[in-house]
């Protein structure tokens, strides 16, 4: 079963070492501008928000690349670019609805997440647990007893 | 290079110009950071003669090689400057948060600002572009209010902003990023302030280039997992635990139990009953969640929302020394108004810890009859005055009414108000201390009296001897003895204070925090982790930079960057009178109830702390007096630091004879 690439935004903590582990084990070097995921800061609201590429069923990137350089990976489920057909027109990074896919300043193409083949670096940084990597059946089974713990709290009078 | 990007950032203010420079000649010597930052300062002005607010004067902040990478708590940033708070004139701030990194993102290790702008103004620093923007609209504003307008002209910048309590000269103001962290002590504020500079915003494209990323990853990964392991099975990951709970506050209550948190402007320690808000539990009405600095795991920043904490900046929560300065200090026992006056100090740029000891010795001060009602504008400096606390930190940063004397500081207060008043000021060489009790354990005292930046811990607080730990004392020193709190062994403790002294400049060298830094060996009670840390910290450094170092050549890097620093004090007339004890330490019991050491703790042994004092300046290679020799600085391959102490200081003392 494929898995997910999931982020809980109450338990960020907005340290920013995913978008380090991400730039650097994709690029070599620690750089957020080239990271394939992007943590936003909201000030007022106290509040980080890690996004990166929702590897969606009917992608939008996918469907809008005049080259059809845009596939997805069976295996892991990942949108990924095959740059030997790309011909760096940025469309793909128009057309996606979460700005998951960005211009990496270095090399000036265009780079998303590709699961890191099925492994991905920024889920083993993310010490706090905000960001998971895990089959869609066993984050249902999770946030259900989640729910279930809460009510009987609720139940036994707590609230 | 790999690791540092390889460039200092040269600014000048007065021309509006700007010239690069090569940190690659100093990365042997130096490694990046704190200790690069001292070389430079040395080498570019006359530190002898420079006053703090001479537009001669220079402000460097600088990272190191391992800031903005993926090993913990690699977000460190030091500033560097000759300081208008302490007397000995040396200025050393280092804080978190996300600015370092992005400075090294932006391609540049370091950055020195020099000369005056002549209207108010911020630099914007996007890569190699360089702007100096009009800041006519921001100055007088407070952070806050500034945070909100740059963070809109500028997405996804980074800053350093002085509030109001900086553009006054207000000798105790801090710097500021827009969330939970300050270059709070020294003054750095004021320094910006006197160079019409209301910050620099920075937004960084390059990245930092890795030697080997593949096993820098895997190292870092572990060390980031050993950080947070619950089973890692020593006392510091039950700190650890805390801090990630609670943040530093959560501490209060639990070094209170061994007599090292003062209480009552100092004169008492130990156990408070009132102190039930300001505990582990402290502000946990108003706890929204904990933010983290760069990379680090540990998440010790507590952020808080009360009714006066709305804005963004403000929500960010005073630490431990904050909780003590204005909390047990002040006799202010509701985190509230502790909540009130730590958003207040963030919003308008102040250091929190020299404040509150403000307060807390005028309080002791009007309990004495030396002052009254009249000296505060009618606020009675009673103990617990909470709601007159805040109103004299409005005047004190716009310096109006009262608060034009009270921004001097306390120590140059007491001065003025004479004899019996500066007695009651904790300070070291004009600065005042942070949350650590010195009479509770020798080393630290010593280590706190000998600090170039006056009195507080960072500058080398030997924890093995506060975890009272004899195996890892001995296997530091050579000598049990070190790990006994209250014993005077002079060759033990003075071999101890110099080897912490030495270590703590290393993390600031390397731009990562000093909290996890230590916590492979030296922060806890285990001997065999602290090969593992040497290890450990070679091999980040080999994987990152590309370049071997040994552990001996770590610590001569930091027994350099020391020398620097008290070569520069001595040369602005620091001698060995500034080294004693203040008058409190040496004259007066500390009372109060707490089930470790001796209650009351006495006071300094004045004469064996001499004898701890010969042995360690015989140990730094400095003469009687506390002098740096040509020889000792000659084999740290400080030859021009040496050749203006000769002149400037021991030709003079020997045409005085």
């Amino acid at each position: 079963m494929q898995k997910l690439l999931l982020f809980d935004v109450s338990k960020c903590t907005g340290c920013r070492t995913c978008e380090l582990a991400c730039s650097l084990i994709q690029t070599g070097v620690c750089n957020p501008a080239s990271s394939r995921r992007r943590t936003i800061h909201f000030n007022e609201a106290i509040l980080d928000v890690s996004m990166q590429c929702q590897q969606c069923d009917d992608p939008a990137c996918m469907n809008i690349c005049p080259a059809e350089a845009i596939y997805m990976d069976d295996s892991t489920g990942a949108i990924i670019i095959n740059y030997d057909k790309c011909i760096g027109c940025k469309m793909c990074s128009i057309a996606c609805p979460f700005g998951a896919i960005s211009v990496d300043p270095l090399t000036k193409k265009v780079v998303k997440c590709d699961l890191c083949s099925g492994d991905p670096a920024c889920v083993k940084f993310c010490l706090t647990g905000a960001i998971e990597y895990v089959t869609a059946h066993a984050y249902d089974l999770k946030r259900q007893r989640e729910r279930i713990t809460q009510m009987k709290r609720i139940l036994r009078g707590g609230a | 290079m790999y690791g540092s990007t390889g460039k200092i950032l040269r600014i000048d203010l007065s021309k509006e110009s700007y010239t690069t420079e090569d940190t690659s000649p100093y990365f042997k010597e130096y490694l990046g950071g704190r200790a690069l930052n001292h070389i430079l300062l040395f080498r570019d002005i006359d530190v002898t003669r420079v006053s703090p607010f001479d537009p001669k004067n220079e402000i460097i902040f600088g990272t190191g090689p391992l800031c903005g990478t993926t090993w913990p708590g690699a977000g460190r940033l030091q500033a560097t400057f000759i300081a208008p708070l302490p007397y000995s004139g040396w200025g050393d701030s280092n804080m978190g948060g996300a600015i370092g990194p992005e400075l090294k993102f932006a391609g540049w290790d370091t950055v020195v600002i020099k000369g005056k702008a002549n209207k108010p103004t911020y630099i914007y620093i996007e890569d190699e572009r360089i702007e100096f923007k009009s800041a006519n609209d921001l100055w007088g504003k407070g952070i806050d209010k500034c945070n909100i307008v740059l963070n809109k002209r500028h997405l996804g910048c980074q800053m350093l902003l002085i509030g109001p309590a900086g553009e006054n000269i207000v000798r105790f103001a801090s710097i500021r990023t827009q969330r939970s962290n300050s270059l709070g002590r020294c003054g750095g504020g004021a320094v910006m302030g006197s160079k019409n500079l209301k910050g620099l915003v920075v937004k960084g494209s390059k990245g930092v280039k890795i030697f080997d990323p593949e096993n820098f990853l895997d190292l870092s990964l572990k060390c980031q997992m050993d950080l947070v392991d619950p089973n890692f099975g020593s006392l510091h990951s039950q700190s650890n635990a805390i801090m990630s709970k609670y943040g530093t506050p959560g501490f209060t209550r639990l070094i209170g139990r061994t007599g090292m948190t003062p209480l009552k402007n100092w004169n008492q320690c130990g156990i408070w009953s009132d102190d039930v808000e300001l505990t582990e539990m402290f502000g946990d009405k108003w706890w929204e969640r904990q933010d983290a600095c760069y990379s680090c795991p540990i998440h010790c920043l507590g952020a808080y929302q009360t009714e006066d904490t709305k804005s963004p900046s403000s929500s960010g929560g005073p630490g431990y020394d904050s909780v003590v300065a204005l909390g047990r200090n002040c006799l202010e026992p509701r985190a509230k108004i502790i909540l009130k006056l730590n958003a207040m100090c963030n919003d308008l740029g102040i250091d929190q810890v020299e404040l509150g000891n403000s307060f807390s010795t005028m309080m002791e001060w009007y309990e004495k009859g030396i002052i009254d009602e009249k000296f505060t504008d009618g606020v009675p400096m009673k103990w617990g005055n909470g709601e007159g606390m805040i109103e004299l930190a409005t005047k004190i940063a716009s310096r109006k009414g009262c608060g034009n004397k009270l921004a001097e500081g306390p120590y140059r207060l007491g001065k003025e108000l004479g004899k019996e008043a500066l007695k009651c000021v904790y300070h070291q060489k004009g600065m005042c201390s942070t949350g650590f009790e010195n009479r509770s354990a020798i080393g630290s005292m010593l280590s706190s009296a000998l600090s170039p930046r006056g009195s507080h811990h960072l500058s080398g607080l030997p924890t093995t001897e506060l975890l009272n730990s004899p195996s890892v004392a001995a296997r530091v020193t050579g000598f049990k003895e070190a790990g006994d709190i209250r014993s005077y062994h002079p060759e033990a403790k003075a071999r101890l204070v110099q080897f912490y002294e030495n270590l703590f400049e290393l993390p600031d060298s390397m731009g990562i925090c000093k909290y996890p830094f230590g916590h492979f060996g030296f922060w806890h009670d285990r001997p065999k982790d602290i090969e593992k840390m040497w290890n450990y910290l070679s091999k980040a450094l080999y994987y990152a930079t590309g370049e071997k170092f040994t552990k001996n050549e770590l610590m001569e890097i930091g027994e350099r960057a020391y020398q620097i620093e008290r070569a520069v004090i001595v040369l602005r007339g620091i001698r060995r009178k500034d080294d004693m004890p203040n008058w409190k330490c040496l004259n007066e019991d500390c009372p109060g109830e707490h089930p470790v050491g001796p209650v009351p703790l006495p006071p300094i042994d004045h004469k064996k702390y001499e004898k701890i004092l010969d042995r360690y300046y015989k140990l730094r290679g400095w003469t009687n007096e506390g002098i740096p020799t040509r020889k000792r600085l000659r084999e740290l391959n400080l030859k021009d630091v040496a050749d203006v102490l000769e002149k400037r200081v021991l030709k003079s003392a020997k045409r005085k004879k």
